[in-house]
């Protein structure tokens, strides 16, 4: 045979080959393509949009909305309607896109600058609006470990943020526990003003936090979860405009210092109950190096109000100890101190009820809940939230 | 099973010891563990079988990527059965009732894949099975020749294989 007429046999023959491969493929019975779903390329999953109203009424020695020694209004609203998309790319990426807006009426940055003419810092009444856009990405690698991704941006008038965390969670010992390792970098960038609301330039302020993370099955009824996580916090701390009252009369700037370590542990447990119920309770212990100590309580009762509903009942204590530097009314000008009411010793109670009702549309699945929070503070500050959700499974 | 597991797994990481691994269910014979149909009559798989080969799928109502895979469950036993194989399905740690009901909202009642319950994880626990879902090919001879996840090209293939 000669070289030139092996080559288009040798051809036809791959050809036909190929054909058979091809042809056998598409006609079995029991072939993958004829068997499996593929998955689409891009699929939303579900759509939740959740609106909440938070009512506060109080008291703050670092406001200037009352005497000059005594503490000032604190009053505020926020509106914040939020958007929550989850969405699936392929068989193992899985996005979620949030998006809070706030609207906030209080003493903002707008409301002390005086340079504009507006002297409202006694009054607190011109309104902020503020909007993040969050979106974490979600990569399975293997049955046993996911990869995360964190992006965020807010963005305020006077005020920007950026933020990016990223994590692993690995399931181990037949999927009876999860360890979550992740870590998350911040950085703000906002308006400084004085407290006589002159604007004076720039501030930034960066927030580095780690997390180790371990769920552990402990009984077909029983979950445990326990989590540390530490922040440092490096810049400008504080919002600029707080208050302090001093004792010679009039106030002063709060100062703090420029750089804070804080360490929270939270140990979390969730019990079935047979009568159709579930509990679920919330320790946190938190300290850090401004001389704050902190206990927190939570407990949540889950109780199945029918195939449909659901409601909900929950309480939560917390107490800490002030900062070192806290004062409601200082000798002088000079060195650390602060009279932020966030950062007095005081103790807080939280009493909350929420009702749910699942409801099946034709090929969706439908979720509407509704919520109420009173929130009551020792030092003179309380506050309702009232939310609402509608969520779509797709 | 969850439970011992979990406990197990306690014991093992305050010990400084690892859990011994679990064996593999392959090439191994399919447990005699009588399984409980819909209609609840008991009935040991090999006896089902009787030398058919089939694909037994492991799975919970509760979850998601089961749930996914029921159509195609539906499809491959309609053709498994033209070919001389068997598709059965079997829920683990559910009662019959509340799977019927799932399955009939689903649209998956009356399909030719062979439904059961294994309510105390006895089928499971025999195969040293412990994830849903799990897919297993048995071949003609009963034994258990392919173990896997959720239903994919690996599991088809092995099935093709032990029908030829």
């Amino acid at each position: 045979m000669k070289k030139s007429d092996c080559a288009p046999r040798l051809l036809a023959t791959l050809f036909q080959f190929l054909l058979l491969i091809c042809s056998a493929s598409a006609d079995e019975p029991l072939s993958a393509d004829a068997i499996l779903d593929r998955p689409p390329s891009f699929r939303v999953e579900s759509v939740r949009v959740r609106y909440s109203h938070f009512e506060q009424m109080g008291i703050g020695y670092q406001s200037q909305a009352g005497p000059a020694r005594g503490p000032g209004s604190e009053s505020l609203t926020v509106e914040q309607p939020q958007l929550e998309i989850v969405a699936k790319q392929g068989k193992r990426t899985t996005h979620r896109l949030w998006i809070p807006l706030d609207v906030v009426t209080a003493a903002s940055p707008d409301a002390v600058d005086r340079l504009h003419g507006v002297d409202t810092i006694s009054h607190a009444s011109r309104i902020n609006e503020g909007g993040s856009v969050d979106l974490t990405t979600q990569y399975r690698a293997d049955r046993e470990t996911s990869l995360f991704l964190r992006g965020n941006y807010h963005m305020e008038e006077q005020f920007r943020s950026w933020a990016l965390g990223a994590g692993m969670a690995r399931s181990l010992a037949e999927d009876n526990a999860v360890v979550v390792a992740s870590v998350y970098q911040v950085y703000d960038w906002f308006d400084s003003f004085l407290t006589n609301g002159l604007r004076v330039g720039h501030a930034s302020r960066s927030t580095s936090n780690g997390n180790l993370g371990l769920t552990q099955l402990l009984s077909p009824t029983t979950v445990a979860h326990v989590n540390y996580g530490v922040t440092l916090q490096v810049g400008e701390l504080g919002n600029t405009w707080n208050s302090v009252p001093l004792l010679e009369g009039g106030r002063s700037q709060e100062h703090l210092p420029t750089l804070r370590h804080r360490h929270a542990f939270v140990a979390r447990l969730a019990q079935w109950l047979p009568w159709q119920g579930a509990l679920k309770a919330f320790y946190r212990f938190y300290l850090d190096d401004w001389g704050i100590l902190a206990h927190t309580w939570e407990s949540e009762l889950y109780q199945r109000m029918g195939p449909r509903a659901y409601l909900r009942l929950n309480y939560r204590f917390h107490q800490q100890t002030g900062a070192d530097f806290f004062t409601t009314l200082s000798q002088t000008s000079a060195g650390l101190q602060t009279a932020d009411s966030d950062l007095a010793p005081l103790s807080a109670h939280t009493f909350g009820i929420m009702t749910a009702i699942d409801f099946p549309l034709k090929h969706i699945a439908g979720h509407l809940d509704i919520g109420l929070e009173r929130y009551l503070r020792s030092n003179g500050l309380h506050a309702s939230i009232v939310s609402c959700s509608l969520g779509l499974r797709f | 099973m969850f439970a011992r597991l979990a406990i197990l797994t306690l014991l093992a990481d305050g010990c400084g010891v690892r859990p011994a691994p679990v064996p593999t269910p392959l090439e191994r014979p399919l447990p005699r563990v009588a399984l409980q149909a819909l209609d609840g009559r008991l009935q040991p798989l090999p006896e089902l079988l009787g030398g058919r080969a089939a694909l037994v799928s492991l799975w919970a109502p509760w979850c998601e990527s089961c749930v996914a895979e029921l159509p195609s469950l539906m499809r491959l036993a309609e053709r498994a059965k033209a070919n001389g194989g068997a598709v059965v399905s079997v829920a683990v740690g559910e009662s019959t009732r509340p799977v019927a009901e799932f399955l009939a909202a689903q649209g998956a009642a009356r399909t030719a894949i062979y439904q059961f319950v294994d309510e105390r994880f006895r089928f499971a626990d025999a195969l040293g099975e412990k994830r849903v879902p799990t897919t297993l090919v048995v071949d003609r001879r009963g034994r258990v020749v392919f173990a896997g996840a959720a239903l994919d090209e690996r599991a088809l293939a092995a099935l093709r294989t032990v029908l030829q």
